[in-house]
């Protein structure tokens, strides 16, 4: 025992040096099956290329299409659409360059928007952290006064998810405290018109040093390809709801789901 | 019953014969007369366009379906008419016929059309300038309701008849299949033999249940008719079936009416094969689902249905479930419908699909055959 004390310290030490810097320096993520989500969109591959999903929003108001035509597929039904229109079209993708890839699935409709993407990760993410399948936990429509709306809800609930069904007080909370946020919060627009999901979270001291989301963010030209889906980390100074705004370019609220 | 039986058979192969050859003779005729009228392929709609070698069979007449049409009502005319039992199923397959014909002719030469949606018509009504249209407006709305409703299994624009109206008339060809069999044939057609049982009695539920069965075959083999050979193939094996059962039944007029179709859908096969010379067509399909299924109802072999006509309702259920998943869950189920396109996409050739298909569907005439016998 008396040999092995400097061992017996020097680990016990390490691993005490360890738990302080992990209570003073924590890093908080989103699961792996919801990066995986993220990945499949931000990392497509298509004909041999790498591309980032672009974003497409149904402004038409197109009912009952595939939903890979609304703007909330998932990352493998957009590539399997685009196979299959490239096969019909006699395209060949491996031809084609990333930008070119890209431009065929915007002119194609073939994308997702805001609240699509997060609707699929908060999926994987409640699935994989609390065995919940949040779709069916989501509140749409009321059954009396929508009662229509309420069925197709049922049948095909991402299609029927807005950021103002995700904001809603019925499905989400407000946080009121930055150092409360965690991954797989909303950073939603204040006119409800756009939401980011956390995915990462730093924190040194309790403080929040930074923080990653993901979001499918709208081109702001006309016939602008891109950036299509992407991850971004801010780097937080002041700690406050202001500076997090102010950094993203957007009056913001975090909202949390109440599942 | 051997002098009988022997008198049937000898009949049903001299017909099958027969109509066979004058298919044969008549086919190039036919095939002239359609590249002379420019009835052909133009593929200007339509997604199947990309897939497979869609292409290439753009420019192959259409209409060949009127070949079968035209040589089974020909030699049933003149040697078979029968006021008790082929009347009634040449007159279906007529009507069944006209109805393709007219499809398949504005779908060449029409015009595009487009049905008024049930909301732009509500929308209408409220802005409408005049009142006596919101009045004619609102008074229709059942009507474009109706129109609507069938519209949700077609696209926009079409050239070809609209949904709603080939409803119409195949309604038409089914009440007329029901009354026949109802109130011409007898009391026993109100039963319908089950295997190993017996018989049902249906009643009066035989009317809606024919009107749906003859709908229902019609658009089936519609739709089969997708690939080079697929429904006149499978076609051939299902009336086969039918030739051996109404020989055991001793039914001189179906064997022989049954014998000339699969005499000219040998020789139709024979042209239609890939590269086919020419194509069914609406004309055809539509006209030999039809009498498929009267034949098969007045036969009373409806329980055989799921085994004769196997192919043509694995393809029209491919259909129907495509549009299931695709309104109600918004995804596909098969990559496309019917499932021999879904095939065609997997990569399976459309000599493969159509010889397996043709396979599977002799195989379940032959099962459906075993089980006639109990």
């Amino acid at each position: 025992m008396e040999n092995n004390l400097p061992t017996y310290l020097l680990t016990n030490l390490s691993a005490y040096y360890l738990l302080i810097t992990f209570f003073m320096s924590q890093i908080l993520k989103i699961s792996d099956k919801a990066q995986k989500i993220i990945d499949s969109y931000i990392k497509m591959e298509i004909g041999g290329k790498i591309i980032a999903c672009p974003y497409f929003i149904n402004i038409q108001k197109t009912r009952a299409a595939l939903r890979v035509f609304l703007g909330k597929a998932s990352a493998e039904e957009i590539i399997e659409e685009v196979n299959f229109t490239s096969h019909k079209e006699h395209l060949d993708l491996k031809s084609l360059s990333e930008k070119e890839i890209y431009q065929f699935l915007s002119e194609h409709n073939l994308g997702i928007d805001c609240s699509g993407l997060a609707s699929h990760i908060l999926q994987a993410e409640y699935q994989e952290k609390k065995n919940l399948n949040f779709l069916k936990k989501i509140k749409i429509a009321n059954f009396w006064r929508q009662p229509w709306r309420y069925l197709t809800a049922k049948l095909r609930p991402i299609e029927n998810i807005s950021v103002r069904v995700l904001a809603d007080d019925k499905n989400s909370f407000l946080i009121k405290d930055l150092a409360e946020v965690a991954p797989g919060d909303m950073i939603i627009r204040e006119n409800l018109r756009h939401v980011y999901l956390i995915t990462k979270i730093e924190k040194e001291n309790n403080q929040i040093k930074k923080i990653s989301f993901v979001h499918a963010p709208r081109p702001e030209q006309k016939n602008y390809f891109g950036p299509g889906i992407f991850q971004k980390t801010i780097e937080m100074e002041i700690n406050s709801f202001e500076e997090l705004g102010r950094k993203i370019n957007d009056q913001i609220i975090i909202k949390r789901l109440n599942f | 019953m051997q002098i009988e039986n022997y008198s049937i058979l000898n009949n049903v192969l001299f017909f099958a014969v027969f109509s066979c050859l004058a298919a044969f003779i008549l086919a190039p005729l036919l095939i002239h007369f359609l590249y002379k009228l420019k009835i052909r392929r133009s593929f200007a709609f339509g997604e199947v366009k990309g897939i497979g070698q869609r292409l290439i069979k753009t420019g192959t007449p259409i209409m060949g379906g009127l070949l079968i049409v035209i040589t089974v009502m020909i030699i049933n005319l003149i040697f078979n008419w029968n006021q008790r039992f082929t009347y009634i199923p040449l007159g279906v397959m007529c009507l069944a016929a006209f109805l393709g014909a007219w499809d398949d002719i504005k779908n060449i030469f029409g015009k595009k059309r487009y049905l008024r949606s049930f909301g732009q018509t509500l929308k209408l009504i409220r802005v409408h300038k005049s009142k006596l249209t919101r009045l004619g407006l609102v008074l229709s709305l059942p009507w474009t309701a109706f129109k609507n409703i069938f519209h949700i299994f077609s696209r926009q624009p079409t050239r070809g008849a609209l949904p709603h109206e080939k409803i119409i008339l195949q309604f038409i060809a089914g009440a007329i299949t029901a009354w026949w069999i109802v109130f011409k044939l007898g009391p026993d057609w109100l039963y319908i033999w089950v295997p190993f049982n017996g018989e049902i009695y249906l009643g009066y539920w035989m009317i809606p249940i024919i009107i749906f069965i003859v709908i229902f075959l019609a658009n089936a083999v519609n739709i089969s008719d997708g690939l080079d050979g697929l429904a006149g193939g499978s076609l051939i094996s299902a009336f086969g079936g039918l030739t051996i059962i109404s020989y055991f039944q001793g039914n001189l007029p179906f064997s022989i009416l049954n014998a000339t179709v699969i005499g000219a859908l040998l020789a139709y096969v024979y042209f239609n094969i890939k590269p086919a010379r020419f194509q069914m067509g609406d004309v055809g399909s539509l006209a030999m689902g039809a009498l498929f299924a009267v034949i098969m109802l007045a036969q009373n072999r409806l329980v055989l249905i799921p085994f004769f006509g196997f192919i043509f309702i694995v393809e029209i259920l491919s259909v129907i479930l495509q549009i299931i998943w695709r309104y109600g869950l918004g995804k596909r189920l098969f990559k496309m419908a019917p499932i021999h396109h879904h095939l065609e996409i997997l990569g399976w050739s459309e000599e493969k699909i159509v010889m397996r298909f043709w396979v599977i569907n002799l195989f379940m005439v032959i099962f459906g055959l075993w089980l006639a016998l109990h």
